[in-house]
């Protein structure tokens, strides 16, 4: 146990660098943010108590992706109260699909904070507080004064032109590095 | 490899991700996912976009625009991603605790412009570019030295008082009561709570008890030249603050080197008010639309000559100028946009769209007076033969349209009817490779439509009219179709647009910044088509 301290340490400091793109992942499969989070957190701790079984730290974030693999379809087995789940031979598609696109996910996520200050104030602050945990569409949507169908639609609008605008970017990264 | 990606694709995906997809478009959407590997990665990204937000969402975070903004944050909870942090491995090793408390995992920087303390926030602006490395987008002001190199830019103080600034110009945020304005053009509108708002100059200070002035600073002079639009501003000496003269509405003066002058009143036409801004955006665009290949006439409503002619701006897209019967030329969106007011049986302008297409999007800013007919015609082909165009609204505002001689084995409507008295945006959007057919009004689908699968007819629009239909010999016995009310712009594009480039439009053309986009639900269920 005397290089505990050492191996926690890194551990933690690989799960800060990948946990968006883990994260990402299991958002992929399961639309539920509370049920990310619990598989979020059943990842880390088997992460944890297999971690001496890695060898090699730079491939920590598939490994950890693998791991997600398998923590969705427990979840799925055992917890899924989704009706509109998805099923496991689709599940095992993207997310084996995910876990071979990692570095363009992890760049994908990192434009996404430059293409949300490009959003106008209001829609920022009105995307980023519809996101808050725990928050109902219902009640914001009673907040502001709209209905609930015209505040979602809203919202999609503004997911759509996240994506969209990362899309843009990504695809102007990837000419000017062909043009070089 | 987007190609493969319909708009419905998108849709269904986020319906699914947020739970308001049906059985039926849920079974659609998973044998979609099983088949397209371009859409399961679309879904990856769609993915990416919400982990990132959800992430991102912290409970009290200030952002930029809140103190103006209905939304405000609700009560603090525990932080999403905190939420997974193993605590079995803290309570191992307690140290680590104390770290991750110290250093939250993905707990990470919010983006700079999300922070509060603004002392005035960029509500509106034309061509805007500023000096001092600010970003296209940025929107907060706090104290400091800014210069606007480009355009025209409208700033609103936490008091509420607005300043629309006139480039070239130079000047100082000092706090939210006073601005130090170097050189430039500014015009400053106060509103009561502001009262006191103070616009320095380097020779003299001028305070507002009123309601709006116009003020110039020569760069070179130092010479100011102010003339008070509305209510009353004082004129008050740099050193002491000693009131020097008051000068009430209508009424100019011009300062230099200590001395009050009499000079000839202020050109005001070099000083933009907050309305005059959406004009100028607006104006400001015409490169961008007529740059768009997809554009194939854009028709910006501006009176010419002859009056009669509707000018096509686009002059590549083979669509002819139109010819105005009857409509009559009336203000717009905006204090000097043009529009043509349509409000009689026989008003219309007869438009020419030839060639034949596979997909097409039409959109028009109009503002209806009042629904006197059964269909209240926007754009319509001439007749009805196979692949003409029709885009109008019922009675009860409801847009309605498409093709003639196309089935639709699916047709709904799902949002808000265009509202009476009110500018608003619409937009038909056809595509015959997806079998769709949308209407948007300020930007929200409100006719959802699937055409039947046929390869015999294309979109035909041909002759047509604009505020009117030239009835069928087939239809003599039904109801005239005339519009009443004010169109001021009209777009077609030989394409189809996406929801975000209708955003764009709409964001581009909003009439004001009070204009609201979300229009007043129908009271009544909405009728079955």
């Amino acid at each position: 146990m005397s290089d505990f301290p050492d191996s926690h340490e890194r551990f933690i400091s690989l799960l800060t660098k990948h946990e968006r793109v883990i994260r990402a992942s299991i958002c992929a499969v399961i639309r539920r943010p509370e049920d990310v989070d619990e598989i979020m957190q059943n990842v880390s701790l088997v992460a944890w108590r297999k971690f001496e079984t890695l060898t090699d730290s730079d491939g920590f974030a598939k490994w950890a992706c693998v791991i997600a693999r398998y923590e969705v379809m427990a979840f799925r087995r055992n917890k899924a109260r989704d009706r509109f789940e998805l099923d496991e031979a689709l599940i095992e598609k993207i997310t084996a699909e995910a876990a071979t696109e990692l570095p363009a996910t992890n760049r994908r996520l990192q434009l996404l904070d430059g293409c949300l200050q490009k959003l106008p104030g209001e829609r920022r602050a009105l995307v980023m507080t519809a996101y808050e945990p725990g928050l109902r569409t219902m009640d914001l949507a009673e907040k502001l004064g709209k209905s609930v169908d015209g505040l979602y639609q809203l919202l999609r609008r503004i997911r759509l032109e996240l994506k969209e605008c990362v899309d843009r970017e990504l695809a102007q990264e990837t000419r000017e590095g062909s043009a070089l | 490899m987007k190609d493969s990606i319909t708009t419905a694709d998108q849709r269904m995906l986020d319906e699914w991700r947020h739970g308001r997809i049906s059985d039926e478009d849920f079974a659609r959407l998973h044998q979609r996912l099983e088949e397209s590997p371009e859409l399961r990665a679309e879904l990856r990204a769609f993915a990416a976009v919400e982990s990132r937000l959800q992430a991102l969402a912290e409970p009290g975070l200030s952002l930029v625009g809140e103190e103006n903004s209905p939304v405000k944050s609700p009560a603090p909870k525990p932080l999403r991603e905190q939420v997974w942090i193993p605590w079995s491995i803290a309570g191992l090793a307690a140290s680590l605790v104390l770290w991750l408390s110290l250093n939250p995992v993905n707990r990470e920087a919010v983006p700079p412009a999300a922070s509060a303390g603004y002392t005035a926030l960029l509500v509106d602006e034309a061509g805007a570019e500023f000096a001092n490395q600010r970003e296209k987008g940025e929107v907060g002001f706090r104290a400091g030295d800014y210069e606007l190199k480009k355009g025209t830019a409208h700033l609103r103080y936490a008091n509420g008082a607005d300043l629309v600034i006139q480039a070239p110009a130079r000047f100082q945020i000092k706090d939210e009561m006073r601005t130090v304005l170097r050189s430039g053009k500014v015009r400053a509108i106060v509103p009561p709570p502001a009262r006191g708002f103070t616009i320095e100059t380097p020779q003299v200070n001028f305070e507002d008890v009123g309601t709006e002035f116009a003020l110039n600073v020569n760069a070179g002079t130092g010479e100011s030249g102010m003339q008070v639009l509305d209510g009353q501003v004082n004129l008050r000496s740099k050193g002491d603050s000693s009131l020097l003269q008051s000068v009430f509405g209508g009424e100019w003066i011009r300062y230099r080197d200590g001395l009050i002058k009499n000079a000839s009143a202020l050109d005001l036409s070099g000083f933009p008010s907050p309305g005059n801004i959406g004009y100028l955006r607006w104006g400001s665009e015409r490169e961008t639309i007529l740059s768009d290949p997809g554009v194939i006439a854009w028709f910006p409503f501006v009176r010419e000559k002859n009056e009669s002619v509707l000018t096509n701006a686009q002059r590549k897209g083979g669509v002819p100028d139109g010819r105005i019967a009857g409509a009559r030329w009336v203000s717009g969106r905006w204090p000097g946009k043009e529009a043509l007011l349509f409000d009689r049986e026989s008003d219309f302008v007869q438009l020419e769209i030839p060639g034949e297409y596979e997909e097409l999007s039409v959109a028009v800013w109009l503002k209806v007076d009042r629904f006197d007919q059964e269909m209240n015609a926007i754009l319509n082909s001439n007749g009805a033969e196979p692949g003409d165009m029709h885009l109008q609204l019922t009675r009860h505002g409801l847009p309605r349209g498409g093709l003639i001689g196309v089935e639709r084995p699916v047709y709904e409507w799902v949002g808000n009817p265009v509202p009476v008295a009110k500018w608003v945006h619409v937009v038909q959007v056809l595509s015959l490779p997806e079998r769709k057919h949308s209407i948007f009004v300020n930007g929200e689908l409100v006719t959802k439509t699937e055409l039947e699968q046929q390869d015999t007819i294309a979109i035909r629009p041909g002759y047509c009219r604009l505020g009117n239909w030239l009835t069928a010999a087939s239809y003599r016995h039904q109801e005239p179709r005339e519009f009443r009310g004010r169109i001021d712009e009209l777009t077609v594009w030989n394409r189809v647009l996406s929801e975000p480039e209708i955003d764009d439009l709409i964001e581009r053309g909003r009439p004001s910044l009070l204009w609201d986009r979300e229009n007043p639900a129908m009271v009544e269920p909405l009728p079955k088509p």
